[in-house]
This record gives C-alpha cells, structure tokens and sequence, in this order.
C-alpha cells in the first residue's frame, strides 16, 4: 500500500512540475510579445520577381462558403500571371462541383480536380493529388470557410526569398466573433494564440508552427519526401515538424490576417477538437524521438518542440491528476498537499485550442484592442472540463491509431456561413 | 482599422496591431518585486496566523449562532518559521448505510439523466456531472469501507485552512506577475490586488462556514464533493474575473488619450 501511496504522490508532484514549467513558458512569451523589440516578417521587401504561387483549396460539400472565398481570392492584388488556384473537390455531393466549374469558366486561372470513386478521401490526399498537377513553386492552402485579405498571398509568398524559409504561417481571425460565448471564447483563443504566442515564438526564434491554412510552403520539400502522409490528421503539425527536421525554418507573419469562421456550438467544437488532439498525438508519437535527436534543430528549438508536441496531452495529465488527488483524499494523504495542488488549477484557465494560459489570452486580447470581450475570460473554468473530455478522446484514438495502424478517416467541421451573414459581413 | 461612418468614410483610424508593443525596462519590473512583490508576500506569511486566527474566531461564532452544535477553536503548527495556524473544531457525522445507498442511487439517476439532457455536451454540465460523480465516488466509499473514512471533521478543518493559506499566497503571486505583463502602474495593481484578496477572503470564510454546517448536520458523505468540485477552482475564478476586470480597465486607457505614448512599434 506505501508503494501504491508513493506513485500517487509521485504523479501528483509530476503533474505540478509540468503545470509550472508550461506556465512559465506562457510567461515568457507573454513577456516577449508584449515588451521585445518584434521581429517583423518579410512586408518590407519589394521585389519585382515574385515566385510563382498556387493556391489550394481543399474542400468537401462547401456550397455555404466557398463563393465567398474565391470573391476575396479575386480581390487579391497577386500578379496573376503568377497566380493559380486549384480548388480541389473531394467527393462533395452538393453543388460544390458546379460552382468550381461555373468560376473556372469565368477564370482559367481557377482549376477545378474534382475527386470522386473510391479513392482516399481527406485533406492530406487532396492537396497530393494537387501537387502533382501544380505549377507554383510556393504552394498557399486555404481553408473553404477562409476570407483572405488583399494583400495577404504577397505578403505570404515575399517570405520565400528568403533560402531558409521551409513554410510561412499567418493569423487567422474569427469573423463571427460576437455570435455567442463560444465564439467570444475561441476569439479569445486566436488572439492569445497568435497575437502572442505564435509571435513570440518567432521573435525568440523557436517553433512557430505551420496551421494548414492562411500558410505555405515549398512544393519541392513536399514532392521531395512523399508528400503529406495521409495517415495524419494533423498534416500541418506534421508538416512543422518534417521542415525543422530537415533544417529548414518555419515563419510567422502576424500581419498577414485572414478571416476565418469559428465553430457556432460546443458539439461542432467538440468533434473539431477531438481531431485535432488525435492528429496532434500521432505527430507526437511519430515525431517526439526523432525531433528530440534531429541533428538539424537547436537546442532551444528542441525544448520548445517538445512542449509543443506534448500540449494535446496535458489535458489528460491533469484530468489524470485530478482522480490522483481524489484517490489521494480518500486515503488521507492529502494533507502534505494540502494548497499545493492548487497549481494543478493553474492549468485549467487555460485555451487548449492552441495552449494559452489566461495571462497570455488577457496580454493577446490587451494588443488586439479588445474591451468587452475580456470579460468572458472567468469563463474558461468551465469549459476546461470539457476540452479534457474531447482532447483526452482523441489522444485515445491516436493510440488505437498507432496500435491496429488503421486508416483514419477525415471529417469536416461544419460550417454555418449563410448568405445573410456574407451580406452584413 | 477604424471606426466606419454612415458615409462608409474611417472617422477614426486606430494604430496597427500587428507588432505593437509596450516599452519596459527591466529595472522596474525588478525593483518593484523586491519592494512590492516580496514585502507583501513576507507580511502575508507573518501573519497568516493572525487572519486564520481572525476566520476561525468570526466563523465559530456564526456557527454557534446558526446551529446547536458547540465549536471551539484549536491551533497547529504549520511553517516552522512563521507560526501556527488556527481552525475551528466541530463534531462531525458518519451516514448510515441507507444514507449512502440513497446517495449512491440519487447521484447514479442525476448523472443518467445529465448525460440525456446534454446532448451537445455543454461545460457546464460537464463541469456539473463531474462534480457528481465525486459525489457518486464518496457514496461508494462510504457503503463499502464507512468505517475506515480518515477523516474527522477537525481533520478536516484544518485541511481546509491550510489549503487557503496557500491558495491566498499563489494568488498575490499569479496576480502580481499576471498584471506585471499590462501596467507597471504600481498603484493600481496594489488596489486591485486588495480588492482580490478582500473578495477572496469573504468567499474562503463564507466557504468555511459553509462547509462545516454542512459536512456536522448532513454528514461526511459530502466533504468530497464540497472539496474538490466549489474548491480552489473558485478562488480562481475570482482572481481571474478580477484580472480580466483589470485588463477592460487597462486597455480602455491605454486605447483613449495616451496611446499615442504608450506603444511602440519596434
């Protein structure tokens, strides 16, 4: 019974250490981000020889949304001579099919790869299929739901001049914002996790991380290791990790905004979440070795790497700690911990869409202007339990992922755009 | 950016967000946790016996005034260099079996009937169902092993004051550093750290009472659940709303008339 006591305890005192560390490193970036001289992306350069750029656009059933992003994509001020777009449709049954072709007539420059038939579905074996078809050098991917700015492939594409630039990210900014609490919270979550955190991770030259959209990358990086492997979710995770390993960089350009659509309800957000944490964890898996022992990357980068990696498997931790604490208290052995695990709620005011602690979100929210919506940041208390649910779930079929290696199936997050919105937008 | 007025024209054009910055020097931020941070955390600690002294003589008193039950105040010994800490001591209660099986049942229907209703997994109910199954957890305790539960409720008691001695003490802490990031404005951290640690300390007393008039009349069949779901999470909640009442106050400043000031722009 000691020996059941002492792991307890020992996994207790584990969890606080981690809790601590994580919340240092939140602390440091807030600082940096709010205080630092910034280290801005590449705006500044002007250079008439721009590289040829593709724009991928994966998408399934995306009828609601989809004319809204190719009207911003439209009023984007890239050289179209140098600008293509490739809409890839992946087994959509609405009218997604129709209205690609009705914009491919209007504009060549706009191809439509329509996939249907038995094929592998999901985002990671679409945008293969359009890499082989691509003509860029330098390869955008949007989301359907996205509304990029005028500016924003240039501003995007200018990075690769730059030799060691592997991939670029740039911030994404709910558009329906004030629709209700959940949105309000997951504004909350994107400013903590760009305004700041991806910022600082650039300014401290560590790991800012590739998102999937409003991003890009080198097509030769991609076609010259297999392309994205369609057994991973979370192909822009592992896409992070790949170019670090291979000793290229990752830039963040925190003016390079684009809108995008937050979940409306907590059951859209749950399914969305629980993707991620799976995706997440099976780039952990894969990668969290390798990463640690990849000659390429430094040793800031490493350590920095390596709490990225593991942030989808925090909430689990803690929830673990929690029936830790409970068990604890029925054998009367908490009395030594007595206050200390309150650090362990340290942990719960925290976004776990992207890991931000409340001070990070409140410096975030503090850059962007923000007033009212602050207000809603006691909030998070609540919701906490609910990402330990869902995330804990997907770390769970990540595992079941790893263990019977079965095919992962993609699916989409709903969207809730309608033309009334596009109207007041 | 800006605001847009009726005629579609910018009435007000707001500085760029994207890389703006405040400007600190690290001398201040150092000077002021030597001589605000470490002072105040040092007259905390000295007097932690005083305020728990304070709690326990307020709340034995109400007690007594509410219920029939007799209490008094006992001490022990908790960090060696500061002092010992005080806290009520009460007669607590066992549940019968029945009581229990009741709980057990109730608790089991409650969390059946949770999952029903919530269908798109709200927080709140999540928040809530987990709080029942710590109560649904403590039923079970108490069914199969009644007897061998390791608390009393002065055990108890003093479980209580010492975790709230800590909980105040991480709060100075975590809400020092936290507005450290916003406004090195020293005196208005001050007052609303004051304002937190009032706040917090009325909500740590009206708890206390609370949790003794429940756990001596209805039993220790309730001490789980009181600890663990409307603990510390609270005392968090409270410092965050003030932290995020702070970050209003502070943005609405720092956007009006001196912001042309304040930020930088590397």
């Amino acid at each position: 019974m000691e020996m059941v006591v002492k792991i307890l305890q020992g996994y207790f005192i584990f969890s606080i250490v981690l809790m601590i560390i994580y919340a240092i490193r939140h602390f440091c970036f807030s600082y940096n981000r709010l205080f630092a001289k910034q280290r801005v992306s590449y705006r500044d350069i002007y250079d008439s020889e721009l590289p040829m750029v593709t724009v991928m656009i994966p998408m399934h059933n995306e009828e609601a949304v989809i004319r809204n992003l190719f009207d911003s994509l439209l009023k984007c001020d890239y050289d179209r001579e140098k600008l293509e777009i490739i809409a890839i449709n992946d087994h959509s049954d609405d009218k997604t099919p129709e209205i690609l072709e009705e914009y491919h007539d209007r504009y060549l420059f706009i191809r439509p790869i329509h996939r249907n038939g038995d094929g592998e579905r999901g985002k990671p074996a679409g945008l293969n299929d359009a890499l082989k078809v691509a003509r860029g050098e330098v390869i955008i991917v949007f989301d359907a739901d996205y509304r990029p700015s005028k500016n924003l492939i240039k501003k995007l594409a200018l990075a690769f001049k730059d030799p060691k630039v592997g991939a670029i990210m740039g911030r994404v900014v709910p558009i329906n914002a004030k629709k209700n609490m959940l949105t309000v919270l997951l504004n909350l979550e994107r400013s903590g996790g760009y305004q700041v955190d991806q910022q600082a991770r650039f300014n401290m030259r560590l790991l800012p991380q590739y998102g999937g959209t409003v991003g890009g990358f080198r097509k030769n990086i991609m076609l010259a290791t297999g392309g994205f492997d369609t057994k991973i979710l979370a192909e822009d995770t592992e896409l992070t990790y790949r170019i670090y390993s291979m000793g290229w960089n990752v830039v963040y350009d925190n003016s390079a905004e684009c809108y995008e659509e937050s979940p409306e309800t907590w059951e859209v957000r749950g399914k969305q979440i629980r993707r991620w944490s799976r995706g997440h964890n099976n780039v952990m898996f894969r990668y969290f070795f390798r990463f640690l022992f990849s000659p390429n990357v430094g040793f800031a980068e490493k350590v920095d790497g390596t709490l990225l990696l593991l942030v989808y498997v925090v909430p689990l931790i803690l929830g673990l700690a929690q029936i830790d604490c409970l068990i604890l208290f029925f054998m009367g052995k908490m009395e030594i911990f007595a206050g200390w695990w309150a650090i362990l709620f340290m942990g719960i005011y925290n976004t776990w869409g992207n890991f931000a602690p409340f001070y990070e979100i409140g410096s975030g929210a503090f850059l962007d202007g923000m007033e009212k919506e602050i207000l809603a940041l006691p909030q998070l208390c609540f919701s906490f339990y609910f990402y330990m649910w869902y995330i804990s779930l997907g770390f769970f079929d990540a595992v079941i992922d790893i263990i019977t290696r079965r095919n992962v199936k993609w699916a989409k997050t709903k969207r809730f755009s309608n033309e009334k919105r596009v109207e007041n937008a | 950016m800006g605001k847009i007025s009726n005629k579609g024209e910018k009435n007000e054009i707001y500085y760029s967000r994207d890389y703006r910055h405040l400007n600190r020097a690290w001398i201040t931020y150092l000077l002021q946790i030597i001589f605000v941070l470490v002072p105040v955390i040092l007259i905390y600690l000295c007097s932690y016996s005083e305020i728990s002294y304070y709690i326990s003589e307020f709340s034995a008193g109400l007690i007594s005034n509410i219920t029939v039950d007799t209490t008094g105040i006992l001490k022990e010994k908790y960090f060696p260099i500061f002092g010992v800490i005080y806290y009520i001591t009460m007669k607590g209660k066992y549940p019968s079996f029945t009581m229990a099986m009741i709980s057990f049942i109730v608790t089991l229907i409650l969390i059946v009937v949770f999952a029903r209703i919530n269908m798109n997994r709200k927080p709140l109910m999540i928040f809530l169902t987990i709080g029942l199954c710590v109560h649904l957890a403590s039923s079970l305790f108490f069914i199969f092993f009644g007897n061998k539960f390791p608390y009393t409720l002065d055990t108890y008691s003093i479980l209580y004051m010492k975790q709230q001695v800590i909980v105040w003490l991480m709060i100075i802490v975590v809400y020092w550093l936290s507005t450290s990031l916003i406004t090195h404005v020293t005196w208005y951290r001050i007052i609303s750290l004051a304002m937190l640690m009032v706040l917090s300390f009325v909500y740590g007393i009206v708890r206390y009472i609370l949790y003794m008039i429940i756990i001596s009349q209805f039993s220790y069949l309730f001490m789980a659940s009181l600890y663990f779901t409307f603990g510390v999470l609270f005392d968090f909640l409270i410092m965050v709303g003030i932290f995020s009442l702070f970050i209003y106050r502070s943005g609405k400043k720092f956007q009006g008339k001196k912001r042309g000031r304040v930020w930088k722009w590397s």
